[in-house]
């Protein structure tokens, strides 16, 4: 394993830097895909011989796109308030997103708040006239209604449609606002990958909130938090990284504006979600020359292991952090070797974002459980390593590269016959309705990180097993929704040619 | 004017509203010709925050969809479509399909309607309504959907005298539209009468078939009754949806002088056995001296009906009326009237869909009770006032078959306010 360099320096001043193109989309920044069917292996080979090309479905169901995934990524930043420059439909899951802003704000011991957003409510005119001043509206009202420090200013597919000059229209109003606005290119149709929307908002956050030149604090690390991860995980982080003498700096969820801007400051950035922290990672690197190591979730002893490493090397604490994991490892092992005793050999299926879909696979292959499928929502050199690494360990195994899709997951299922399925919100009720015990591979009430995760979720696990009964009940009572003959069918039947990469 | 921009919307768009109508029909299977996130979007921001609605059998993220990206936004998306709509038909059971599409669609100009004709001659069939999300929110898009269906599907039939639609109830938007429109079932079989609610299981394409159409809304769902009564020539009522002992027996009273059918009877039994419950609970009303002011924040239709109820029967005084759907001037004067409670009794009315301004009208008015929606706790909070969720966004509770409609729904919601009140104890 190889010591991180140091990030090439850019030739800006730090604090200067501030790139207005918009951001290119993963697709084409990082080869990504969201179309894939075959083994493990094949997803492996394919990609080392760069022949990994991107493909379409001719039957596909609705998704996520990187609009909301970019408003995800920054709704719960405290003080501030979130625009959405569209029709009000782009808007309107903001009240779900209020609940994990909320539950989060209660794991971390405060008085929850309600977050703040306003749509600028395009209509069928406005597409006609345009809505810029709708946009300078909704920025001097957030000013005036909440005071915030820092104003999100989405966009939307009309937005990007009929060509509204956002970035325009916030350079004019900036000198009347007190709050910094910021621009978030994200419009849903430009990206078949969602994680483009978590570019789009960092590339807002970097260039518009964190500035230089920063004075250097040699213990403070960044470790950038998806909101999918919870409070339990980071105080677990918090703990790891404490015995090496090391701060956490979670950004962005949750986070205070100064926290943000705090970033640039750290001696490392490292991430809970290599797919979500990519780009922020690498930027701060670059224009800071913070050492940015993210190659895997600390989910799982050796992803765990490599985790920490990863943070200490580069800091000189190889000894710390040796002893850290020899002792760490002993302490669970009891009780993993107790929890394997019940669940080796059973068959799994896992479901994730592209890096737990490396990261649970991981954990579970640790409690003993068999790996009989796993689909990731997308795939790309973020993962690759880690995800040969998988297969080295685990073998071979039916996978899948899909944006949800539970049709294509229904029929896997159905031919793979796993004793549990692990998988994401939204789509692991299918495999309930199937009658297959399920876990949540990300659930805000549980730890899954660092040791102690593989033991929680081991737990959660032996739970599953011990009582199916809700699932199989419901079951009972669900009716198939696809005609019968598809169950047996090839389940990479709608994968097609693409008419083009995006 | 429509508002400029919302603060804290509480509807989703078009899209939003015509979904989640065409989800709650059974056998109907949804194809969203849109972006790919609308579908998610809509779900969570429509569905779920309604009380936690799930996915159903084909809803969420399993809905059939285009996922329109920029090569379809680019040259056009009517080949994905036609695709979409083939494989669709192949795989997912159903017997009506219906392509409803979304702004990208809108803007880029398809001509969604010839590539669904194509499919006409096939032994399924396959539908469409032009739902935009930017065309409005969701009551809006529930009368787009809707009239689109019943243009396309419904035929003339002969006219059934005891049958009667039920229109007006946006499912999701009103967030216990299945728990009402079950209790307004009950009350009109009750009557003898056949019910269909289009959620109910009775084809949508019988809707000619009624003697009578009843908009349990002063403005939704009036479109769609006219459409029915232009095509079919029947009859309507607009009855904004009824709650309590009083509202609820004038909406039966009304029903059996339009059909001419006895009602007196299911009357006098329904009262007596609402009464009865009422009574259990009179000593604590009366103990506790609850009589209190009160600030509705919802869609116009529930803002008739509790406000209603609430003067009518529990003798409480209504503060501010603050209606957050946007409705059409032309309606509004009969709203006023519906509102004007008698003994000089009436609401400030506040039209009102920017959540900023209900929450500053709202405080000033310093009512003790607020009905409005999950996202009022902050504000109930810092007037000190009791409050129920029980308009869109509800994130605070689950509903399943809960409803307050007719006269089993007003001892629920008697018990969730009142349970609201005596939580800390």
């Amino acid at each position: 394993m190889s010591t991180p360099k140091l990030p090439k320096i850019p030739k800006q001043e730090p604090g200067k830097v501030r790139d207005k193109t918009v951001l290119a989309p993963r697709e084409d920044r990082l080869g990504s895909i969201i179309v894939a069917g075959g083994t493990a292996k094949n997803l492996v080979d394919q990609t080392r011989r760069k022949c990994l090309k991107n493909q379409d479905r001719s039957f596909s169901q609705t998704t996520f796109c990187q609009q909301w995934l970019a408003i995800f990524t920054l709704a719960t930043i405290k003080d501030t308030v979130v625009i959405v420059h569209g029709p009000v439909g782009c808007i309107s899951s903001l009240p779900y997103i209020n609940v994990f802003n909320r539950l989060g704000q209660i794991h971390r011991n405060g008085k929850p708040v309600s977050g703040r957003w306003i749509s600028t409510n395009l209509l069928e005119a406005d597409t006609i006239y345009g809505g810029e001043e709708k946009l300078r509206t909704a920025i001097q009202s957030a000013e005036e209604r909440y005071h915030p420090g820092a104003i999100f200013v989405f966009t939307s597919c009309v937005s990007g449609i009929v060509g509204e000059d956002i970035d325009a229209v916030i350079e004019s109003i900036q000198p009347k606002i007190k709050a910094t606005v910021i621009p978030i290119h994200c419009d849903g149709f430009r990206s078949k990958l969602w994680a483009s929307g978590y570019d789009g908002s960092f590339h807002g956050v970097l260039n518009y909130l964190i500035k230089g030149p920063v004075e250097k604090k040699a213990d403070l690390i960044n470790v950038i938090n998806p909101l999918t991860i919870g409070r339990p995980d980071e105080v677990e982080i918090e703990r790891l990284l404490g015995k090496l003498n090391l701060r956490a700096n979670f950004i962005p969820c949750f986070a205070s504006i100064d926290a943000i801007k705090e970033s640039a400051s750290a001696a490392l950035t490292t991430g809970l979600c290599p797919t979500y922290g990519e780009y922020l990672a690498k930027i701060l690197g670059e224009r800071y020359r913070i050492v940015a190591t993210q190659k895997v979730m600390p989910i799982g002893l050796a992803n765990t292991d490599l985790w920490l490493r990863e943070v200490a090397r580069p800091l000189g604490k190889e000894k710390e952090v040796e002893k850290l994991i020899k002792e760490e490892r002993a302490r669970v092992k009891p009780q993993i070797d107790a929890l394997k005793k019940k669940l080796a050999g059973k068959k799994v299926f896992v479901s994730a974002g592209q890096s737990r879909a490396v990261g649970i696979p991981n954990l579970v292959a640790d409690l003993g459980l068999e790996i009989v499928g796993v689909t990731a929502f997308h795939y790309d050199e973020v993962t690759h390593d880690s995800f040969a690494d998988l297969t080295r360990r685990c073998g071979n195994f039916p996978t899948s590269v899909a944006n949800l899709q539970p049709f294509e997951q229904t029929n896997l299922l159905h031919q793979q016959k796993p004793d549990i399925f692990i998988g994401h919100s939204g789509e692991t009720v299918w495999a309930a309705k199937q009658g297959f015990p399920t876990v949540m591979g990300l659930n805000l009430f549980h730890l899954f990180v660092g040791y102690d995760g593989v033991v929680t979720f081991g737990n959660r696990l032996v739970d599953a097993f011990a009582n199916p009964a809700f699932n199989r009940n419901l079951s009972a009572h669900s009716k198939n929704v696809y005609h019968n003959d598809w169950y047996t069918a090839d389940p990479f039947k709608y994968i097609r040619e693409a008419a083009c990469h995006r | 004017m429509p508002p400029v921009i919302l603060d804290t919307p509480r509807h989703s768009c078009a899209l939003g509203g015509a979904l989640s109508t065409v989800s709650a029909i059974t056998g109907f299977v949804p194809i969203l010709h849109a972006g790919p996130g609308c579908g998610g979007q809509v779900f969570y921001g429509q569905n779920f925050t309604s009380g936690y609605r799930g996915s159903g059998p084909l809803g969420g993220v399993s809905i059939p969809s285009t996922n329109t990206y920029e090569q379809e936004v680019v040259f056009g998306g009517e080949g994905r479509l036609r695709e979409q709509i083939r494989t669709t038909l192949e795989l997912v059971k159903g017997d009506t399909y219906v392509v409803l599409t979304g702004c990208t669609v809108g803007l880029i100009g398809d001509d969604v309607r010839a590539v669904v004709q194509e499919f006409k001659s096939g032994k399924t069939r396959v539908v469409y309504a032009e739902t935009p999300g930017f065309k409005g929110g969701s009551n809006e898009g529930y009368e787009i959907v809707l009239n689109a269906l019943i243009d396309q599907l419904a035929t003339k039939k002969p006219k059934i005298k005891s049958r009667v639609n039920i229109l007006g109830i946006v499912p999701s938007q009103d967030v216990f539209w299945q728990g009402n429109l079950s209790e307004i079932e009950r009350i009109l079989t009750s009557l003898g009468l056949e019910v269909n609610t289009f959620f109910n299981g009775i084809p949508l394409e019988e809707a000619g078939a009624a003697a009578l159409n009843i908009v349990l809304s002063p403005w939704v769902g009036i479109s769609v009754a006219e459409n029915l009564k232009k095509r079919f020539g029947t009859p309507y009522l607009v009855f904004p949806l009824p709650v309590g002992a009083t509202d609820t027996t004038a909406f039966v009273k009304k029903i059996g002088t339009t059909l001419k059918i006895k009602t007196a009877d299911i009357i006098k039994e329904e009262e007596r056995r609402l009464y009865q419950y009422i009574d259990r609970i009179s000593d604590f009303l009366v103990d506790f001296d609850v009589q209190l002011h009160f600030a509705t924040v919802s869609d116009a239709g529930d803002a008739v009906a509790l406000n209603r109820f609430l003067v009518a029967d529990l003798g409480w005084l209504p503060s501010v009326a603050v209606v957050t759907d946007q409705v059409p001037e032309k309606y509004r004067a009969a709203i006023h009237k519906s509102l004007n409670l008698g003994e000089g009794i009436t609401p400030k009315i506040l039209y009102e869909s920017d959540s900023w301004k209900i929450w500053e009208a709202v405080e000033k008015e310093k009512p003790a009770f607020i009905l409005g929606s999950s996202l009022d706790k902050d504000t109930a909070e810092r007037i000190g006032a009791w409050r129920l969720s029980i308009s869109f966004p509800v994130t605070d509770r689950v509903v399943l078959d809960r409803g307050y409609a007719g006269y089993r729904g007003a001892t629920t919601l008697i018990e969730d306010m009142l349970s609201a009140i005596v939580a800390p104890f």
